[in-house]
């Protein structure tokens, strides 16, 4: 509603508009506090900041918390925050070590008991063919390939595995948020994202990072900041992109960019260390049938997925023309994922997270696939009788 | 930079704080609003200035020209130059893509053919330029009917076309609305401002909390993957998005009204609870009225609007509501859109007159049939804007799966919509009356409390829908 004409009327005093704004600044400021607080006891009575399976972290933006045990009272993740038991004292300093880095699927979500996942499967199917083995789970929600490599570079250090697979699929792992593929800067020794000292003058780099890491007590800007390191910012048009030759990722152009970057500091780094190194490239379970995949495609257009008429292995092929190029040797999964697709009742829980039966598919495949290369155990374990584990 | 971020709160308490201090110079006060609204419009993109300039400019000697000239034949090129300008703009970046792809059948694989698709592909259609040419060009038009006196110069038209509060979706507002409070004090009183943060913090819980939480605990699953989940939560999620793209539009304006307020500013309402509607006809006297009342001023009027025999009425009715369609976005869906609603405006009028004039909905029963026909009608046509596509729309209508379990905050949203829709206006004013007498420090309070859920519930990414338009 219009309200009727000021004209002539005197204008209030300066001294009064600003009173009157300095009060609402300052009730603004006490509301934003008491969310904040708020916010910090829901969390607390959630299990979500203090205890939760995730938690916040500077360069990955969340990963496993160490020696977290879920709701179930089963599902253990150890001090490493790989899902499984602790590395025993006495582990034989010449046995196999295979780190799995990926996401839920290779995590294991669905299945409670960690002998039933494709990690374990592999281990004892190793230990049975007489090579004395042990098979590390670093599958982590949510993660892109980004973070799996990332996170594969710091676990080396600890585990000193013979041999890193990287599990991937051409969707969502290809892209992540654009913060993170800004990557991070480095302000008084310590990793800050980029974003938030970009923009500031140099010498106000170090006071930007200092607020952002006070701020980070806060629950509200602890929330802020994870989404945004996290999928908040991927557009739209990106949420069903799949990779493939044909279709530039609109807006995603970064992301792949920095996808392709991180794995190949890890093929470097895997060859500085002389760690072996192999894709697990896996479709994604609309990609296992043709009915489903056409189903999907229609379902979600206008969202970033592929055009109608593309075959739904071309993307898995030309993920897997790009990790060549990368340096990556790869095991492709296509018929175990297709088994798994066509009988998603028996093999899934939800069409996408597997069950026992499902990871007990993958684990004998990845067996067949390391016992093809003949080679490469040699190689293995010979480096490792010559560079027996402290 | 969108109303629910950082960055637009850090902007507008900059421009708040020096507005007042200069508030007392009428130039100083509007040239500093002008200049906020062109960073803030530059924010998406620097070179979308260049068209509001344009727009601006054009209409501006437009209407001069009109009044310094007594010959029709001028005045008449003078408003021909300015809806050519205008519409010109709006149809190269808004519907080329569209007509060229119509086209296609016809020019596909000839040079000519490639030649129109590059120069469409390359339109990106600018945020608002739809709110602010039917805004621009309701002035032209306005002050050829000689119903409204130009702008006193080019700076108080700049703000009027570009004032930054409802530059990109609105409230399209008429010049004769703006200008004179140009002239007018400031008007700044506690009461203002109670008001100006109350529909701010509203605006806020609308699209943060409302909205957005319906989106993604119930529309986006749906229709991301339909065939998850089973047919009657596909209705759930159907009438959900009715609620969805209401709260997300009237949030905006809400906002948007209550930013006008604090400078002193007031802009028309846009929505008056259109989902209480028994009627079509009723509905578009509810929801989004500054378009509504804009296309009947300018086009259904001068059609003719209902003086001229029923089949003229009724030819009237579906053109109007097609340019509304159109106007919302180019596509085919779109044009079906408004077909659907002026036909079925046009069968209400016609079953009205069967009826001798008398309103179907008269008694509670026949209300009650009247307002679940409106609002699935309503809810039901509203896929046009969520579909995007026919295969999406087909598929939320067609591929069902057997998933029923939806989150809880799914039923809390649609439960707020409820309640928060259906209240008599009484209720509203009583509470909005109660709210604006408390201190200044609760009203802080209160927006501090909701912008800090916002950020809590972290939902509320989604940029608003009508942005698109």
């Amino acid at each position: 509603m219009i309200e009727e004409s000021s004209l002539g009327a005197d204008l209030p005093r300066k001294g009064v508009v600003f009173g009157l704004l300095l009060k609402v600044v300052v009730g603004a400021v006490m509301g934003l506090g008491l969310a904040d607080f708020a916010a910090g006891h829901y969390d607390a009575a959630r299990d979500l900041r203090r205890s939760g399976a995730l938690m916040l972290d500077a360069e990955l933006a969340w990963a496993p918390r160490p020696d977290f045990v879920f709701k179930n009272g089963i599902t253990r993740v150890n001090s490493l925050g790989l899902r499984g038991p602790e590395i025993p004292s006495d582990a034989p300093p010449t046995e196999l070590r295979i780190l799995g880095m990926g996401a839920s699927r290779t995590f294991g979500s669905g299945v409670a008991e960690n002998e039933k996942i494709w990690s374990n499967v592999l281990e004892k199917l190793l230990n049975f063919e007489g090579i004395e083995s042990r098979v590390f789970n670093g599958g982590v929600n949510g993660y892109s390939n980004v973070q799996s490599s990332r996170r594969a570079i710091r676990l080396t250090p600890v585990l000193q595995p013979d041999l890193i697979l990287l599990f991937t699929s051409p969707g969502a792992q290809m892209l992540l948020d654009e913060t993170i593929a800004g990557q991070w800067a480095e302000v008084g020794g310590e990793p800050v994202p980029r974003d938030i000292v970009d923009a500031v003058p140099g010498l106000l780099k170090p006071v930007a990072a200092r607020l952002h890491r006070l701020l980070l007590n806060s629950s509200l800007y602890a929330r802020y900041r994870a989404r945004i390191q996290a999928d908040g910012n991927r557009p739209p048009g990106l949420r069903r992109y799949v990779y493939n030759d044909r279709q530039a990722p609109l807006g995603g152009e970064d992301m792949l960019d920095t996808t392709w970057r991180e794995i190949e500091a890890l093929v470097e780094h895997c060859r500085a260390e002389q760690i072996e190194l192999r894709a697990v490239l896996m479709p994604l379970a609309h990609q296992t049938t043709d009915k489903a995949w056409v189903r999907w495609i229609r379902s979600a257009r206008g969202k970033g997925v592929p055009p109608l008429d593309m075959p739904r292995r071309e993307p898995t092929a030309a993920l897997e023309a790009q990790l060549k190029r990368l340096g990556l040797e790869v095991w492709l999964l296509q018929d175990e994922l297709e088994q798994i697709g066509n009988d998603t009742d028996r093999f899934t829980f939800d069409t996408r997270h597997w069950t026992p039966p499902g990871h007990r598919i993958v684990g004998t495949s990845l067996l067949q696939h390391l016992l093809a290369e003949t080679e490469l155990l040699e190689r293995m374990t010979a480096h490792r009788q010559q560079h027996p584990r402290d | 930079m969108a109303f629910h971020t950082w960055q637009f709160g850090v902007f507008l308490v900059i421009v708040l704080g020096v507005f007042w201090l200069v508030a007392a110079h009428r130039n100083a006060r509007s040239s500093l609003l002008l200049i906020a609204s062109y960073v803030f419009y530059g924010s998406w993109e620097p070179w979308f200035l260049l068209l509001i300039v344009f727009s601006t400019i054009l209409d501006y000697h437009c209407a001069r020209w009109m009044v310094a000239t007594e010959n029709p034949a001028k005045r008449r090129a003078a408003l021909l130059a300015s809806l050519v300008g205008n519409l010109g703009l709006l149809a190269y970046f808004k519907y080329s893509l569209w007509g060229v792809e119509l086209l296609n059948p016809m020019l596909g694989g000839s040079e000519v053919g490639a030649s129109l698709q590059r120069v469409a592909w390359s339109a990106v259609v600018p945020v608002g330029i739809s709110f602010y040419t039917f805004q621009t060009l309701s002035y032209t038009i306005d002050v050829y009917r000689g119903t409204l006196k130009p702008a006193r110069n080019l700076l108080d038209f700049a703000l009027f076309v570009s004032f930054f509060p409802q530059l990109v979706a609105g409230p399209i507002v008429r010049a004769s609305q703006f200008l004179p409070q140009l002239d007018w004090t400031p008007r700044f009183t506690r009461e203002r401002l109670h008001d100006g943060l109350y529909r701010i913090a509203t605006g806020l819980m609308k699209k943060a909390l409302i909205s957005d939480t319906l989106a993604l605990y119930l529309v986006d699953p749906v229709h991301n993957e339909p065939g998850e989940w089973a047919a009657w939560i596909h209705v759930l999620a159907i009438f959900g998005f009715s609620f969805q793209i209401y709260f997300d539009f009237s949030g905006y304006t809400d906002i948007a009204i209550g930013t006008a307020r604090l400078f002193g500013f007031d802009l028309p309402e846009n929505f008056n609870s259109p989902m209480q509607s028994k009627s079509i006809r009723e509905f578009w006297r509810r929801w989004h009225t500054t378009l509504s009342f804009w296309v009947r001023d300018y086009v259904y009027f001068p059609l003719g609007g209902s003086k001229r025999g029923e089949l003229r009425v009724v030819i009237n009715l579906i053109l109007t509501m097609v340019i509304i369609g159109l106007w919302h976005g180019a596509s085919v869906l779109w044009l079906i859109y408004g077909l659907l609603q002026g036909i079925t405006m046009a069968l209400e009028r016609w079953f009205e007159r069967l009826r001798g004039g008398v309103l179907f909905a008269t008694t509670p029963l026949r209300k009650g049939i009247s307002w679940v026909m409106t609002f699935s009608f309503v809810s039901f046509t509203l896929l046009a804007v969520r579909g995007e596509s026919f295969e999406s729309v087909y598929a939320v209508l067609t591929v069902f799966g057997d998933e029923t379990e939806l989150s809880i905050w799914a039923w809390v949203a649609l439960a707020a919509c409820v309640l928060t829709h259906f209240q008599p206006e009484a209720f509203y004013t009583a509470l909005k009356a109660r709210i604006i007498a408390l201190p200044t420090v609760a009203h802080g309070l209160f927006v501090g409390l909701v912008i800090g859920t916002m950020v809590y519930v972290m939902s509320s990414s989604n940029a608003f829908i009508y942005f698109q338009f």
